[in-house]
């Protein structure tokens, strides 16, 4: 009754604090080993020491440099190829099986062959995670065109539409939520496959942070990388939620 | 009066199933004519037809004498769920054939608001489709329709979703705004005392595949209470009588 009354942003701080609260307390029994199962507190100092030296700095920009080229790649070629399959069945027939075929492969799963094609740089990275993005992207897209109804198309061309505007104010317009919810998949993906092709090797980054800890045991360190990788996914969702949200302001949520 | 749209020979199929036969109808300019029939008769097929939305497999349709193919700012069409796009709003669904032609801004705001006055939707220009009632979302098909000054209508069964009062508002709407503009109309119903109201003239249609069985002329300055009942039974018995 008392917790129905508070402000949800108060239950949410709460729940936070609570959670830190438990595992300080846990550490301070003494049950683990201090080094394997640091106190928050110890994992806030790793935390401050690498904003401090500024490589969290240079590990989050490699990061997400990797993210947003792979992102940007796999949803533009997402979206096209989607509209294409969505609206010219030769195109569907021709490619859609190819990729439905390429579909189930977990992205995770060629990292060894993007390695062996690109080596440990970037490019393995950025191809690795726009794999990821475009599937989910494609699909969404190739639905949402499938689903516009035709009597918005023939409305259109009754006002006098050409083909060009179909597309650019029928087409695209109505498919915008599928394409989101695509691309917001794809960020999601984007972050597990970085993780992945960052573990495999790598010069820098958050999870090649999290790995070289590891070789060295330091669990605060790694704990730190892993929490701040969680922050940063989760402040791109965000980001993305709110910036999306005027382009779909008509679709009613269920 | 001179003749505005001709179907000719009209033949067309739906899925492998041929749904309109040979089929002949000639509407004069400024016209208002009816087409009544049973469900799945192939009436809304004829519309899609006439506008040029599918290819009939034999037969022509003619606008002012100049055969078309495609669809065409001339036909104006308004579909039975109205088909208003969900992501624009109140103001932009009415500015929609206006805006592809490249008009001034000025001019589309003065001409949208213009209707959307006499469409009685004051307020409600910044709405989405989903937030509005079904007549709402009736008069603002027929304001984005009418807008752009098409000089022939197709309605098919856009009263159909309508409780009645709504519907009965809705036709002294419909023909006070098209008695202004002089446009031609052909309307798809099976509601008969709406036809007989509307129309110039009732084309009654046969069981799929649609043929004509009667045409029925009315004459709706001096039609009497007597008259409508009788024209009634006709169409009644003519449907009932069919195949």
């Amino acid at each position: 009754m008392i917790l129905k009354k508070l402000h949800p942003t108060f239950i949410i701080f709460f729940s936070l604090f609570s959670l830190i609260t438990l595992w300080e307390f846990v550490s301070r029994l003494g049950i683990y080993n201090a080094n394997l199962f640091p106190s928050p507190i110890r994992v806030l100092e790793a935390l401050f020491s690498m904003v401090y030296t500024g490589e969290l700095f240079i590990d989050t920009y490699f990061s997400l440099l990797r993210i947003i080229l792979g992102f940007l790649i796999g949803s533009l070629l997402g979206v096209t190829l989607g509209v294409l399959s969505g609206r010219i069945r030769l195109f569907e027939l021709f490619f859609g099986h190819i990729i439905n075929l390429l579909r189930p492969i977990p992205p995770i799963a060629i990292v060894p062959l993007a390695m062996l094609w690109f080596g440990i740089g970037e490019s393995s990275k950025v191809f690795l995670i726009a794999f990821g993005v475009f599937f989910p992207v494609w699909i969404s897209t190739h639905d949402g065109v499938r689903d516009v109804k035709k009597e918005y198309v023939w409305s259109a061309k009754s006002l006098g539409a050409s083909d060009r505007q179909i597309l650019t104010k029928i087409i695209l317009p109505y498919t915008m939520p599928f394409i989101i919810t695509g691309l917001r998949v794809g960020i999601g993906i984007a972050f597990v496959v970085l993780v992945a092709s960052e573990l495999a090797g790598a010069y820098a980054g958050v999870m090649y942070k999290v790995s070289i800890s590891y070789l060295v045991f330091r669990a605060d360190k790694m704990i730190a990388g892993l929490i701040w990788l969680g922050i940063l996914g989760y402040s791109v969702d965000r980001l993305f939620v709110l910036s999306t949200k005027r382009l779909i302001r008509w679709y009613k949520e269920s | 009066m001179t003749e505005k749209l001709r179907i000719r020979n009209l033949s067309v199929k739906y899925d492998k199933l041929l749904v309109v036969k040979n089929l002949d109808i000639s509407i004069k300019d400024g016209e208002f004519i009816s087409l009544v029939g049973s469900s799945g008769c192939g009436k809304s097929t004829i519309i899609n037809a006439t506008a040029g939305f599918i290819k009939p497999i034999k037969g022509n349709i003619f606008l002012d004498n100049i055969q078309i193919n495609q669809p065409t700012q001339k036909i104006g069409i308004i579909f039975q769920n109205f088909e208003l796009f969900p992501w624009k709003t109140v103001f932009e669904n009415i500015a929609f054939g206006l805006r592809l032609h490249s008009t001034g801004e000025k001019e589309i705001k003065k001409r949208v608001m213009d209707y959307i006055k006499s469409m009685e939707l004051n307020g409600f220009e910044n709405y989405y489709p989903r937030q509005l009632s079904e007549g709402m979302k009736e008069r603002v098909g027929l304001a984005r329709t009418i807008i752009n000054n098409p000089e022939v209508v197709l309605m098919d069964e856009p009263f159909g979703a309508l409780d009645y009062l709504t519907k009965l508002k809705m036709q002294n709407f419909l023909t006070q705004l098209l008695g202004n503009k002089k446009i031609t109309v052909l309307l798809v119903t099976h509601d008969i005392d709406e036809a007989i109201k509307l129309s110039n003239k009732i084309v009654v249609l046969s069981k799929r595949p649609a043929r004509i069985l009667d045409i029925i002329p009315i004459d709706k300055e001096k039609i009497s209470t007597e008259d409508k009942i009788k024209i009634r039974e006709r169409i009644l018995h003519l449907l009932q009588n069919d195949g």
